[in-house]
């Protein structure tokens, strides 16, 4: 199992900040959670995605592999403050 | 005064308190057209009449309090003024943005600024309207938090008012407008220490603009514009500020026990998404704003004003507190008391560290919450370790030690924003004129992770885009205008694409974009005489002023204004040792594993003052003092 937390905007919308889902990668991943809320994939794709505290830019993007117990953070995609 | 421009009153009033005697202070349109107004007009006001032995808490002491040409023509998020002054924190020259109403009153009273110098021998407020300047006695208020003051003086009029912590001299006390602080650097204990408690401005004056129509067209567009990005109109109105905490937390920016680390393991706890999960109620914010970042949440049944980030940082992972509802009453607490939330909250962390090294038995300890709000009081009321805690961490590590992990710059508590994660808002901090402050340092952590990603601990280009940001935001600041506008600057794809190709390979332009930059920084403004429709400032000033306004121009002022503050601290003997930071964050890294994760101050260092034209010693050479007519001529 794959442990989910949601950030930002994306997080008040969805009204949930954790989740527990099986993906063996983070394309998967974000194909599971577009269906279960009903959220357009691309515009989930612009997520900014940590894994294991790494962001996804810095491995290998929507391909890397997630494994069991791995932690992914999911925020959605702007900030400022 | 009068004058030919649109958008100012053409008058600046002075106030000698020891005497008891208003002038009018001269600005000529001159210095209009060089300084603008805010931040830049008030250090050409201190330029010319503070010194190398000015007490910052002495009668000699100014403070100065203006508007910018902007405020109070309607223009977005538009509505803020200035006050500056020697601090008594730094003992150099600080200047705070402030919101509410205060500068909109001011105007209708008739005034673009105010000059205040000398001292009353008694406690009393001053009422500024468009007929005359009366003072009066304040024993009636001295000793009123700051909601019980300002209901004192009724609606229809600004009021700036200071607490309990202003009168006790608190060396960081604030002043306040509506609900919005001039936090930083103990503005609230120069107007403590002069005895004024508040000044109150009316009237119905009116402000005249060069150019209604279009002017109005334009305004128009500027709310849409902030509508439709996607940090002003999506993120800030509905997270606030505080929506930042967890992208810190993520991206090892955020102060945590003392700045040890960049990451609390609670952060979720004193997050923004549980604050307005939990506890907000609706946002509010400034007059005339579309953007409305501040929060308005619920505690024991009572609406006060939400946290920023920078208090949920600072009063949570910083001393290690996971209750966001304790945060939520201190933060009611300190603005009652009318304090700084941010170096209070630096402070007692580094107090805490002091204990727990066994340098000072002050009974702070890192997690433990029971007593800080006690604290607070004492830090207010100058009671026990408050008396010393009100000195702030610079004046605390002389006295008891740990002067590497005392959190400031140039005596400035740092913000919540943990510079071995950004390395480039660690060069803002040590080089930027009022100490250490995210803002006034070039705010460019903006760009290294809380907006965009750009790599964060390269020393590649951070010293030019420091300096463009500090300059555009100088500029943006003495027009009158609240510096998120200047988020415009940042373009939207990117900030809604952060995985696409394009914005990757913008991002590599960025770290590489210096010489770019460079040509922007350092060539005159005459070869800039273009439009920016990113920076809607240029035409709302050609359009409300009359003046002749072009980016060149803009830029220049900017760079004449950071300059200008600059020479005013030279004036009170700051030199290039004073441009850094604590030792922790130069030279202890935050990461063992990675050794990236350190501030390169001095490379850094050198690179900016290269590019600001200032010697090795952080002096600006005489020519690019010339150049900027800094000093008037
Ligand atoms: S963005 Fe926030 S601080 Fe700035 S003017 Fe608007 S409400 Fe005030």
């Amino acid at each position: 199992m794959i442990k989910v937390r949601y950030f930002g905007i994306l997080r008040l919308d969805i009204k949930k900040s954790f989740d527990e889902i099986e993906a063996q990668d983070v394309e998967v991943l974000i194909n599971i959670i577009s269906s279960k809320y009903n959220l357009d994939i691309d515009e989930l794709k612009n997520s900014i995605v940590f894994v294991n505290g790494k962001n996804i830019n810095e491995l290998k993007g929507f391909k890397t592999k997630l494994y069991d117990c791995d932690e992914v953070q999911i925020f959605s995609p702007v900030a400022g403050g | 005064m009068a004058t030919i421009y649109g958008g100012y009153t053409g008058r600046v009033l002075k106030i000698d308190l020891s005497l008891k005697k208003v002038y009018e202070y001269p600005f000529s349109d001159k210095e209009r057209e060089l300084y603008i107004g805010g931040k830049i007009m008030a250090a050409k006001i201190l330029y010319d009449n503070i010194n190398e032995k000015t007490e910052p808490l002495s009668p000699d002491n100014y403070l100065v309090i203006t508007t910018g040409p902007l405020t109070g023509t309607g223009a977005p998020s538009s509505s803020r003024f200035n006050i500056s002054t020697l601090s008594p924190l730094t003992n150099l020259l600080t200047s705070s943005n402030c919101g509410g109403s205060f500068g909109i009153y001011l105007k209708k009273a008739g005034y673009d600024g105010i000059v205040i110098t000398g001292r009353s021998e008694n406690p009393i407020w001053i009422e500024i309207t468009d007929k005359e300047v009366q003072f009066h006695d304040a024993k009636d208020i001295w000793g009123l938090k700051i909601s019980e003051t300002q209901s004192f003086f009724g609606d229809k009029c600004g009021k700036l008012v200071i607490g309990p912590a202003g009168e006790n001299i608190v060396k960081y006390a604030s002043i306040f407008s509506d609900e919005r602080a001039a936090g930083r650097a103990g503005v609230g204990a120069v107007m403590g220490y002069k005895n004024i408690k508040a000044i109150v401005a009316r009237g119905n004056n009116t402000v005249n603009v060069h150019d209604k129509e279009k002017l109005k067209n334009l305004y128009k567009d500027w709310v849409k514009k902030l509508k439709n990005h996607p940090i002003t109109g999506k993120q800030l109105p509905r997270l606030g500020t505080a929506g930042l905490l967890s992208v810190m937390n993520a991206r090892k920016m955020l102060a945590t026990r003392n700045f040890k680390y960049g990451q609390y393991k609670d952060f979720e706890k004193v997050s923004g998404e549980y604050l307005a999960e939990k506890y907000l109620i609706k946002n509010k914010g400034c007059i005339t704003c579309p953007i409305q970042c501040g929060r308005v949440v619920e505690v024991e049944g009572k609406q006060v004003k939400g946290p920023e980030l920078e208090t949920l940082g600072l009063l949570g992972a910083n001393i290690e507190n996971s209750s966001l509802e304790h945060i939520i009453r201190w933060n009611y607490v300190l603005d009652e008391l009318g304090m700084d939330t941010v170096s209070a909250g630096v402070t007692i962390a580094f107090a805490m560290e002091l204990n727990e090294r066994g340098l000072w038995d002050c009974g702070l300890e890192f997690g433990k919450i029971d007593n800080i709000e006690k604290t607070f009081e004492d830090i207010a009321y100058r009671k026990g370790i408050g008396n010393l805690l009100a000195e702030g961490t610079r004046a605390l590590s002389k006295m008891f030690g740990g002067e590497e992990y005392a959190m400031n710059s140039k005596g400035l508590e740092l913000a919540a924003y943990e510079p071995r994660g950004a390395v480039g808002q660690g060069l803002g901090y040590a080089v930027s004129n009022r100490g250490g402050c995210h803002l006034n340092g070039g705010y460019l952590v903006v760009l290294e992770g809380l907006a965009l990603s750009m790599d964060a601990y390269t020393k590649k280009s951070k010293a030019a885009l420091t300096i463009l940001f500090q300059n555009l935001m100088e500029a943006a600041s003495a027009c009158g205008s609240c510096l998120f506008t200047t988020y415009l600057f940042i373009p939207k794809y990117l900030l809604e694409h952060p995985n696409s190709f394009l914005t990757k390979v913008s991002l590599w332009f960025l770290k590489n974009s210096s010489p770019f930059v460079n040509i922007i920084n350092t060539l005159p403004g005459k070869f800039f005489k273009f439009n920016v429709s990113r920076l809607p400032h240029i035409r709302a000033l050609k359009y409300v002023t009359g003046m002749n306004m072009n980016f060149g121009i803009l830029k220049e002022i900017g760079e004449r204004g950071y300059n200008l503050e600059r020479m005013v601290n030279i004036k009170r003997g700051i030199n290039a040792k004073d441009d850094t930071l604590p030792k922790r964050l130069i030279s202890e890294y935050q990461d063992s594993r990675d050794k990236r994760s350190i501030v390169p101050i001095e490379d850094l260092k050198k690179d900016y003052y290269k590019i600001r034209g200032w010697d090795k010693n952080g002096i600006p050479s005489q020519k690019r003092i010339k150049r900027l007519r800094a000093f008037g001529g």
